[in-house]
């Protein structure tokens, strides 16, 4: 990118943008929700530790954690989507698409239904569920060099495999079906600190390899032979960066269920934010603000009681306003962009 | 700088795509591979490349095994270039330019002298003032200069290229093969590149190494290799070799005389 072109001037404002988004939503889910809290009492309630106050407890210990929630886990999907559509050059990627979504479904609702483990339990199951189905995605596809056909394919049946075997779970433990059931949906509500304390650890590490290896993700957009030419294992890069993408998803879904459309929409929202294709240099940060960004907003509607009259789970905004975002987005053309 | 292949096989399943060959390659020359339509051509030039693992033999570089090389250390000495290169959308000709410096570039920093190997690169082929345009807006010759400048980037002693002329004109042909031999004659650029045509291998390459079945079947300067009796042997037809040389340099010209093949089709 030469220092004159119209994108750099994009840059800053795009920034800004999404991170007065969030603070604006982080607000909102401070101050909203089962009684509101007053504009003016937030610093108190947010700062003064000794105040041991019904407010106070419910801004720090219920509704922080679930606005820092909504970050970590939106700018955590927002790269693990950006991910996804570097490594299969297909700019309909999502992080779902190496089955780790529907892995770590499986595995928070067979402890759910079948196993009846802990809250504390539930996440580490989760995680390691989606790990392990995301890493049986790229060992099917290890042979042709994870090459992004022979991906898509084999994280589609892994995906079909473990989506099939939720529905066998519920249809088996009909008791909890109801809060599993919910749970599906995705959300954000009663996220504690013990999840942030889940999530950041597999998150921040994660996101700066990724940020700081960034120019290999260009190179991934190149075909495999001409890559190698000039200096780069494609195949090796792909199972990296699709590691990475597993371990941020994983995390997420462990967390907070399975929050669609996000990850599939932060890159493309990125790029319309930028003016454009940019080098992931660029792509990787913007795509976490959008993330985030999206995120927030979804679980600020979802919590603040502002549009629909109960809390409902974050999933339900955030596939409303994914889903219109996305179709907005389809009129101007999807790209991978480099 | 020595690239050489020894006792070099590669086999898909049981098929023998290359059969115990043995080539030194001079770096300072231009060597052109030719050959019939599956004769390995295009394997050999990916076994030089490092790109595939031979079955047995070995290609070697500067005496360590090709696939010991590290990729980016490789990619300083050794450039290749595939027969269609894929660009994304959205990159400008600069952009791809330049990735070939990646070997180059450190973890954080871009590497020293980046920007001026990107400018020469640009220069050397012609195409500075095309350097902001969007890549898939330029012209198919344009784009083949843009790939080779993407290589001269790499700011290696030796490039690899795959049938560099496919999908252009015959104009745009002959400006990327003149390119090519400026580039070696005026920079020191070794080149090795598989070409379909044996015309082009005749004007073009200091040697010629003609593959049939897998194996070197006649491997010298053009006026040795350029003849009937090979191009009856390679291709299955008749041709007359006419010589449009100087008095400095010979060169043969093949002219095709008849069109019945009667040679056996090789594999593939």
């Amino acid at each position: 990118m030469t220092p004159d072109d119209p994108k750099q001037r994009l840059i800053l404002p795009f920034f800004l943008l999404t991170l007065l988004l969030i603070l604006v939503c982080a607000v909102l889910t401070l101050t909203q929700g089962r009684f509101a809290t007053g504009l003016a009492d937030l610093p108190t309630a947010l700062l003064d530790r000794a105040e041991v106050t019904d407010t106070g407890f419910a801004v720090r210990q219920l509704r922080l954690p679930r606005a820092v929630m909504a970050v970590l886990a939106g700018a955590a999907l927002g790269v693990a989507g950006a991910l996804m559509q570097a490594i299969t050059r297909n700019p309909l990627a999502d992080p779902g698409l190496t089955g780790v979504t529907a892995g770590a479904a499986f595995a928070v609702v067979l402890g759910f239904t079948l196993l009846g483990v802990s809250q504390a339990g539930l996440l580490v199951l989760g995680t390691v569920g989606g790990a392990l189905s995301g890493a049986l995605t790229f060992a099917l596809a290890a042979q042709r060099g994870f090459n992004p056909a022979h991906l898509i394919l084999a994280g589609v049946a892994v995906a079909a495999f473990c989506l099939s075997g939720i529905n066998v779970l519920l249809l088996l433990g009909a008791t909890s079906m109801n809060s599993a059931w919910f749970w599906l949906v995705g959300g954000l509500a009663n996220r504690t600190w013990q999840d942030v304390g889940h999530l950041w650890p597999m998150v921040l590490p994660v996101l700066v390899l990724v940020w700081l290896t960034s120019r290999r993700l260009d190179l991934l957009l190149l075909d495999d032979d001409t890559s190698r030419g000039i200096g780069l294992h494609a195949g090796r890069w792909r199972l990296i960066f699709g590691l990475c993408s597993v371990v941020l998803t994983a995390g997420c879904v462990a967390t907070c269920g399975p929050i669609g459309f996000i990850g599939l929409l932060a890159p493309h929202v990125a790029r319309m934010g930028l003016g454009g294709a940019v080098s992931h240099r660029l792509l990787i940060p913007a795509s976490a603000l959008a993330g985030a960004a999206i995120l927030s907003v979804a679980d600020a509607l979802a919590a603040s009681r502002l549009i629909f009259p109960t809390e409902i789970p974050t999933g339900i905004p955030a596939i409303l306003i994914g889903a219109g975002m996305f179709l907005l987005l389809f009129r101007n053309g999807l790209r991978v962009g480099r | 700088m020595t690239l050489q292949a020894s006792h070099l096989t590669l086999r898909y399943g049981r098929r023998a795509v290359l059969r115990d060959v043995g080539l030194d390659f001079d770096p300072t020359g231009i060597t052109g591979i030719v050959g019939p339509n599956g004769s390995g051509k295009s394997s050999l030039l990916r076994c030089l490349a490092g790109l595939c693992a031979p079955s047995q033999g070995s290609v070697s570089m500067d005496g360590r095994a090709i696939r010991d090389w590290p990729a980016r250390k490789l990619s300083r000495r050794l450039a290749f270039l595939p027969q269609s290169p894929q660009a994304p959308d959205g990159l400008t000709l600069r952009d791809l330019v330049a990735h070939g410096r990646f070997s180059h570039r450190g973890f954080f920093r871009t590497g020293r002298g980046d920007q001026a190997a990107i400018d020469h690169a640009l220069e050397q082929t012609g195409l500075t003032a095309l350097a902001g345009r969007a890549f898939d807006s330029l012209s198919g010759g344009e784009r083949q200069r843009g790939w080779i400048a993407m290589a001269l980037a790499q700011q290696s002693g030796m490039l690899l290229l795959d049938e560099p002329t496919t999908w252009l004109d015959i104009g745009h042909q002959i400006e990327v093969l003149e390119l090519l031999r400026r580039l070696n004659r005026q920079d020191g650029l070794g080149i090795v590149m598989v070409l379909h045509d044996l015309n082009h291998a005749a004007a073009y390459a200091d040697r010629i190494v003609a593959i049939k079945d897998g194996a070197v079947c006649a491997d010298g300067p053009p006026h040795q290799v350029v003849v009937p009796a090979l191009i009856q042997n390679l291709f299955g037809v008749a041709a007359q070799v006419v010589d449009l040389g100087t008095e400095h340099a010979q060169r043969p010209h093949v002219v095709v005389t008849s069109a019945s093949r009667n040679v056996a089709y090789g594999h593939g």
